[in-house]
């Protein structure tokens, strides 16, 4: 297993010398998916490689010049990144709009980068609206004929049908090693499976799949461990973001384990299937719509609060540790909500803002009374 | 000889509108009428047609500034958990919409606005739509979401995408009708919605007209007189008694450009990049008045009415007014090319940029358009935070130092006028 975890590792701590690397190799292009809801389906079946941007855990030194510091530092930090020439092995990027820093930021990163192809979805919020099917599909057959038209080459039905099906491969290999991890959590570093996970954001999904088989093969041969003190939490939010390594590790070392997430590099990659007998864009669009809940969705059949109860009472899970970006609107306008529903439901809630400066000892201090208070319920 | 005079006559006129929407409002309420809240920046002025009457809690959060009732309101928030990093406009009217017990409306402005039974927003900014989830929530009550495309420069720039994004924009707000449509039982007759147009065009038009008579010099307005009077599009928007407002309007700015009339005495005329402080309006007009600096313009008057929406089909001018006038929805470029434009037109001799720290709609962009301005202009600039409701972010000494650096840049640099 740790050969493997080496490699997803390595993968996401210097994407840029992998993606280089790559790129060298096999001549490909590769394309941008600005966090989150990129169908990189089509950017597959274009036959170019879809790339999750991410920010990384270091100082932001040039965007400051263009961005007030009260903008979220995903979108500081990726933007960062851009202009210190890390992401050069970009050839394109593409947007959508479900929040408004990503729109705000995309005309901001497009100014400063124009360079690269561009392209951006409108993706509705209204999930309800007898329109927004319709919409939405406009939306992304835009996408495709956009790439058509970059690439000069035609994506096929065919084409799009089979990237759906590598993908969905790769979804159900998630889920897999999520179901290792419920079962057995203490098995598993909730820092290594975000590992594993944003590893797959960055590589081809195909070599991914075959790498995380062989995860689960080996995790799975595994003597089960036993941490009896321990009490069982998922972790949610972190939306667009890799949660801070030694963040995740905090949470463990005061006495939790992470049965399972919630999280942007988690479940809500994988979660929601892309069926594979549909029309692909039809499957597409169901997607996104049947999609996990999220605060810059709006549709009252689907709020987060009932979903996360679920999960919560699937995983037995004891509490939540709910990660919000600091500067994430739409998410801190649902902490009084979640915060209060979720009490009324017998969910103890932590919530712990996040931002570049990393894992603090205030944090460490709120972690642990958290930890021993769900013990001293649990008891 | 320039006059100096304020414009007190036409704010009295304007609180006089004011008082009579919200006590229409409750009115309404109380003889069993239907009332909406729904957002500033768009697509609720068919509502009127339907029964339904619209309070815009945005509109009443800056009235909440500028009586200095926004602080507590928004220390309300923090108790219920509402981070000091979100929106101090949203912040200030949830103050008081949350507030269990309610509050007594007769302790607030214009007696405040009653309880809505149904909830339109328009998806433009994040803490709107979040708060109105909240809301209908709270009062258990139907709200529509209704999305409010953003135009980017790819789009800007491509006549055939900027048709599709029309096209796309007409269908949302055919929706947005059927729904309202449905929920009152009502139908929007054609001819409805074809005057409201009508009058939209006919009030943007006079809008437009009052701003451009501020590039004369001296200006018969200071940007603060503007500010206050777009409130009258917010409540009356698509309404004859909107364009009888404006037309009034018009007269009587005519009237000091005839006779010279201005409100502040103009040595420098300089463009005020951001929003206008409530809380600190009457200083702000006292000290500029006292330097002789006259804050001629601000993209922010901008953001009302579209004089080039087209009206012989109601639902596309109405979209036009909506999605394509306003300089919030699009990208950085255009945006720029817009305000250099108005920099221009103006003559202004300097810049102030107001960084509105809790709106990310106005401040997201704000640096990056800046630095072109400065770079293409040569106009010396200055900037400070603030935000529009909350005082904690806002700072006298930061104000007062950033405008008077500004006035010794201008001393020294000359007229800088374009
Ligand atoms: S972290 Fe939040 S604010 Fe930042 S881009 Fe993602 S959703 Fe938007
Ligand atoms: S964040 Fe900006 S656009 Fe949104 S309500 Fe507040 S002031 Fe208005």
């Amino acid at each position: 297993m740790n050969e493997l975890m080496d490699k997803f590792n390595w993968v996401v701590k210097d994407t840029n010398a992998y993606l280089t690397r790559w790129k060298k190799q096999t001549g490909k292009k590769i394309m941008g998916c600005y966090p989150m809801y990129v169908p990189e389906e089509i950017i597959h079946a274009a036959g170019l490689l879809p790339v999750t941007i991410f920010a990384k855990d270091e100082p932001v030194t040039l965007a400051d010049q263009h961005m007030h510091r009260y903008v979220c530092h995903v979108v500081r930090g990726n933007f960062d990144l851009s202009l210190k020439n890390r992401l050069d092995y970009l050839d394109g990027v593409v947007f959508t709009d479900f929040c408004l820093t990503v729109r705000m930021a995309s005309s901001v990163w497009m100014v400063n980068n124009p360079q690269l192809f561009y392209h951006q979805i409108f993706t509705p919020q209204n999930m309800v609206g007898d329109q927004t099917p319709q919409s939405l599909t406009r939306q992304f057959v835009r996408l495709k004929k956009a790439l058509e038209d970059y690439t000069g080459q035609e994506i096929t039905q065919d084409a799009l049908s089979k990237s759906i099906a590598i993908y969905q491969e790769n979804r159900e290999l998630l889920c897999q090693l999520y179901k290792l991890r419920q079962a057995n959590p203490e098995r598993f570093r909730a820092r290594d499976i975000a590992m594993v996970v944003a590893a797959g954001m960055v590589m081809p999904k195909e070599e991914h799949s075959t790498l995380l088989a062989q995860l689960i093969e080996q995790a799975g041969a595994l003597a089960p461990q036993q941490a009896e003190d321990k009490v069982r939490v998922i972790i949610s939010g972190a939306f667009c973001d890799f949660p801070q390594p030694g963040l995740l590790n905090m949470i463990e070392d005061t006495g939790a384990l992470v049965c399972d997430d919630d999280i942007f590099v988690g479940r809500r990659l994988f979660n929601t299937p892309t069926a594979r007998d549909k029309e692909p864009i039809q499957a597409l669009v169901e997607r996104y719509l049947n999609d996990l809940p999220d605060p810059n969705k709006h549709n009252p059949d689907n709020e987060w609060v009932p979903y996360l109860v679920n999960l919560v009472k699937e995983t037995k899970a004891q509490g939540i540790v709910m990660l919000v970006v600091k500067y994430c609107e739409a998410h801190q306008f649902d902490l009084p909500y979640l915060s209060k529903e979720l009490t009324a439901a017998g969910i103890p809630i932590l919530i712990i803002e996040t931002n570049d400066s990393g894992a603090t000892e205030q944090m460490r201090t709120r972690l642990q009374a958290f930890t021993e208070m769900l013990i001293s319920r649990r008891d | 000889m320039q006059q100096i005079r304020s414009i007190q006559e036409m704010d009295i006129k304007l609180g006089e509108r004011f008082q009579k929407v919200f006590t229409e409002t409750w009115e309404h309420k109380k003889a069993g009428g239907l009332v909406c809240w729904s957002t500033s920046g768009g697509y609720n002025e068919f509502l009127r047609e339907l029964g339904i009457r619209v309070v815009i809690p945005e509109v009443y959060g800056m009235v909440l500034s500028s009586t200095g009732m926004s602080p507590e309101l928004c220390r309300n928030t923090d108790i219920y958990g509402y981070s000091p990093d979100l929106c101090s406009i949203i912040r200030s009217f949830s103050g008081f919409a949350l507030s269990d017990p309610p509050m007594d409306p007769s302790t607030l402005p214009f007696g405040g606005f009653p309880k809505p039974d149904v909830l339109f927003c328009a998806d433009y900014c994040p803490g709107l739509v979040k708060m109105w989830q909240e809301f209908a929530r709270v009062f258990d009550i139907p709200m529509y979401v209704m999305e409010h495309p953003w135009v980017p420069d790819a789009v800007s720039a491509d006549p055939e995408e900027m048709g599709n994004k029309v096209q796309e924009c007409m269908t949302e707000f055919a929706g947005a009708i059927s729904f309202f449509e449905n929920f009152s039982g009502q139908k929007l007759a054609e001819d409805q919605l074809q005057k409201i147009a009508n009058n939209m065009k006919e009030a943007s038009v006079l809008w437009h007209d009052i701003l451009a008579m501020n590039q004369n010099i001296p200006a018969p307005l200071s940007f603060f007189d503007v500010a206050n009077q777009f409130a009258v599009f917010q409540f009356y928007k698509g309404t004859d008694e909107c364009v009888q407002y404006y037309k009034e309007l018009k007269a009587f700015v005519e009237d000091r450009v005839a006779n010279t009339v201005t409100s502040i005495p103009e040595k420098y005329r300089v463009f005020w990049f951001g929003l206008p402080i409530g809380y600190r309006m009457a200083q702000h007009i006292e000290k500029f008045t006292r330097i002789q600096v006259q804050p001629v313009m601000s993209q922010w008057a901008c953001y009302f009415g579209n004089p080039n929406m087209e009206t012989n089909d109601p639902i596309r001018g109405i979209v036009q007014y909506h999605n394509l006038s306003t300089l919030q929805f699009r990208g950085v470029e255009w945006k720029r090319d817009y305000i250099l434009k108005l920099i221009e037109d103006y003559k202004v001799d300097g810049i102030i940029l107001e960084i509105s720290r809790t709106c990310q709609v106005i401040n997201f962009d704000q640096k990056d358009i800046a630095e072109t301005l400065v770079k293409k202009t040569g106009l010396p600039m200055v900037s400070f935070e603030a935000d529009l409701c909350d005082e904690r972010l806002y700072s006298d000494e930061q104000f007062n130092n950033a405008v008077d650096s500004l006035v010794e840049m201008m001393e020294r640099r000359g007229p800088g006028r374009l």
